[in-house]
């Protein structure tokens, strides 16, 4: 990890949804940095925010939806920036992969298109320079044939080659940060490996930042620097990946790990998680995850403030009242 | 780690892939050979056959049909060919069509896809538009228009253009809403490419499996719409024909010269059918579930 202070900042970002049924709010209160060449693995179940936290910063939010608090890009702050502006930054400096790769292609365009065209809109290349630019990517990430590559069209593909074209396409720019959502949870397991491989290679070779979205515990421990565990549209614990995995604070964090199914207790029956997680129209006033939670007494009627754990390491953050009986 | 290799067929676009199939569709290939034989015929027939479309021959009126003289397909009332006189009717009658089906579809697409992917006060202004426009009786336009400018090929384009494009861009802008929720679309706006070029660079190239098939609905009615102003006196004029024109002047004459009406009319609904057919095997070729 490098010491240049942060590239990225996110200071008190909000996301409010207006809906026919009243104000539902997606994201609470999150912050966090990451520095030039860093990763960082965010990690929860469906509706935790996630997904909204990452639109919100790229400006892709629902027009139903309102953000507040800051973004800061190398000191910037991009958060509702007009589209103009923002298109000067997303793309070329902060790039995102997206969930499923059989939709996150235009059918009807050759692959060549769709790659030169961040660099045709962001850097005047001329069609001949962002050909040769979107070869040299592709055989970078070992795509075989990248000529042919070129002229075709994405039905062609199987899905873990359509994720590297789309990796390949983030990644023309050379952005600073790399924004990937869930980019393997459509794919499987053999893939999932490769795909994880070549973002880490990548990563070493332009130091680029990663933020790495999946509701895959397996995958964040492979890859991040730190980890942020967010439920219910707030985060629960953030803290360096070891700590994540070998210092749990959080009982939701806890429950999670306990979750993942594992081959050498495979008689054992699967631990789940009790409960569903909470719907936005209906948070729990306190903790979200009090009502699903063994340890939730009184105390958790009201929110737990995202601190610091006194006797952890540093940078290791905690939203529970519990913190120091748990460890 | 391994390469994966690219599959092994050549480059196949999804225009490729319809194209096979529209290939195999024997009812649709016949309808579009159909097409391209009249088209060539109306386009080079007048000049190779013996008559002009507007000169009378004293010596045969409204001769029948027969192939012992040079009047293959008989003459009118005023001695004039009815094959060169349904074929110079033809030019008329497919020019517009397919001018205005051209312009009316551009004049829709663009509409219709700015309106669906800018969404909110634009999309509403831009539909009450069309509304106002459908609520305009055109025929009343047509006729002011016509009195004011005079009577002109091209305002017939116009005319029709200005009443027929708004079929195109409702069409347009529904399938434009449910494009823009495309994960595809979303990349691209990640990517910070501009709006103009998302819609038309994204979206377009979605939608013209569509706007092609629609397409081939629209010449048929611009065809019918046109004879309807040419009745009314309002579109092309004596001694210039088209299809329309010669069904009203033969519907006059069934009584006594039956072919006046039969032949032509046998020539515009052929035509018109064969439209309708390829339109049926494009959308079946261009069906994105069969692919």
């Amino acid at each position: 990890m490098s010491t240049h202070s942060s590239l990225l900042e996110v200071k008190n970002l909000n996301v409010h949804f207006q809906t026919p049924e009243g104000e539902l709010q997606a994201v609470r209160d999150l912050s966090f940095s990451l520095r030039q060449g860093e990763t960082l693995g965010v990690v929860g179940e469906s509706g935790s925010g996630k997904s909204q936290t990452m639109l919100a910063m790229m400006g892709l939010l629902a027009n139903n939806a309102r953000a507040e608090g800051q973004v800061l890009f190398k000191g910037d702050n991009i958060l509702n920036l007009p589209t103009a502006q923002l298109n000067q930054v997303r793309g070329p400096q902060l790039a995102m992969i997206f969930q499923d790769p059989m939709t996150s292609l235009n059918p009807f365009l050759t692959v060549e298109r769709q790659m030169t065209e961040v660099l045709q809109t962001h850097q005047n290349a001329s069609r001949g320079q962002a050909r040769a630019a979107a070869l040299q990517m592709l055989e970078k990430l070992r795509i075989a044939d990248p000529l042919r590559c070129l002229n075709s069209y994405p039905h062609q593909f199987s899905g873990g080659m359509r994720q590297r074209i789309m990796i390949a396409m983030a990644l023309l720019s050379q952005p600073d940060v790399l924004i990937a959502d869930e980019p393997t949870t459509a794919l499987d397991v053999t893939v999932q490996a490769q795909i994880v491989a070549l973002l880490r290679q990548l990563q070493q070779e332009h130091g680029t930042s990663i933020i790495m979205v999946t509701h895959d515990l397996g995958l964040v421990a492979g890859l991040s620097d730190q980890v942020m565990v967010m439920y219910g549209g707030r985060v629960m614990e953030h803290a360096q990946a070891d700590d994540i995995f070998y210092n749990t604070r959080h009982p939701y964090t806890r429950a999670l790990l306990e979750s993942v199914p594992r081959l050498e207790h495979a008689d054992d029956a699967l631990l789940a998680i009790p409960g569903m997680p909470p719907s936005l129209r209906n948070m729990p006033v306190g903790c979200p995850f009090a009502p699903r939670c063994a340890r939730a007494d009184n105390d958790c009627q009201r929110p737990a403030p995202l601190s610091l754990v006194t006797d952890g390491k540093p940078g290791h953050w905690v939203a529970c009242h519990h913190t120091g009986a748990t460890a | 780690m391994p390469s994966l290799t690219p599959a092994a067929e050549p480059e196949r676009s999804p225009w490729r892939d319809a194209l096979l199939r529209f290939r195999r569709n024997k009812a649709a290939v016949t309808s579009l050979v159909f097409l391209v034989c009249v088209t060539a015929l109306c386009v080079i027939g007048p000049w190779l056959l013996p008559h002009a479309y507007d000169s009378t021959d004293w010596d045969a009126l409204k001769l029948a049909p027969s192939l012992t003289n040079s009047h293959w397909w008989g003459t009118d009332e005023s001695g004039r060919d009815l094959l060169v006189r349904c074929l110079m009717g033809g030019r008329i009658s497919l020019m517009v069509g397919i001018l205005t089906t051209l312009t009316s579809i551009a004049l829709g697409v663009v509409w219709g896809a700015t309106a669906g992917y800018l969404g909110g006060v634009v999309d509403q202004v831009m539909m009450r538009i069309v509304d106002i426009m459908y609520a305009v009786p055109y025929l009343l336009i047509a006729i002011l228009l016509v009195t004011v400018l005079g009577r002109d090929f091209y305002l017939v384009v116009l005319a029709i253009t200005a009443f027929s494009w708004m079929d195109t861009a409702r069409l347009v802008r529904g399938q434009t809403l449910s494009l823009r929720q495309m994960e595809f679309v979303e990349a691209a706006r990640a990517m910070g490419v501009t709006t103009p070029r998302i819609v038309f660079e994204h979206i377009v190239p979605n939608l013209m499996g569509l706007v092609l098939v629609y397409a081939t609905v629209t010449v048929p009615s611009v065809i019918l719409t046109e004879s309807v102003l040419s009745f009314l006196g309002l579109g092309i004029q004596e001694p210039m024909t088209s299809w329309g024109v010669l069904i009203h002047d033969g519907a006059q004459m069934l009584d006594s010269a039956a072919w006046l009406l039969i032949l032509p009319a046998l020539m515009l609904s052929l035509t018109l059918y064969s439209f309708n057919y390829l339109g049926d095997g494009l959308r079946d070729a261009l069906d994105p579930k069969d692919r």
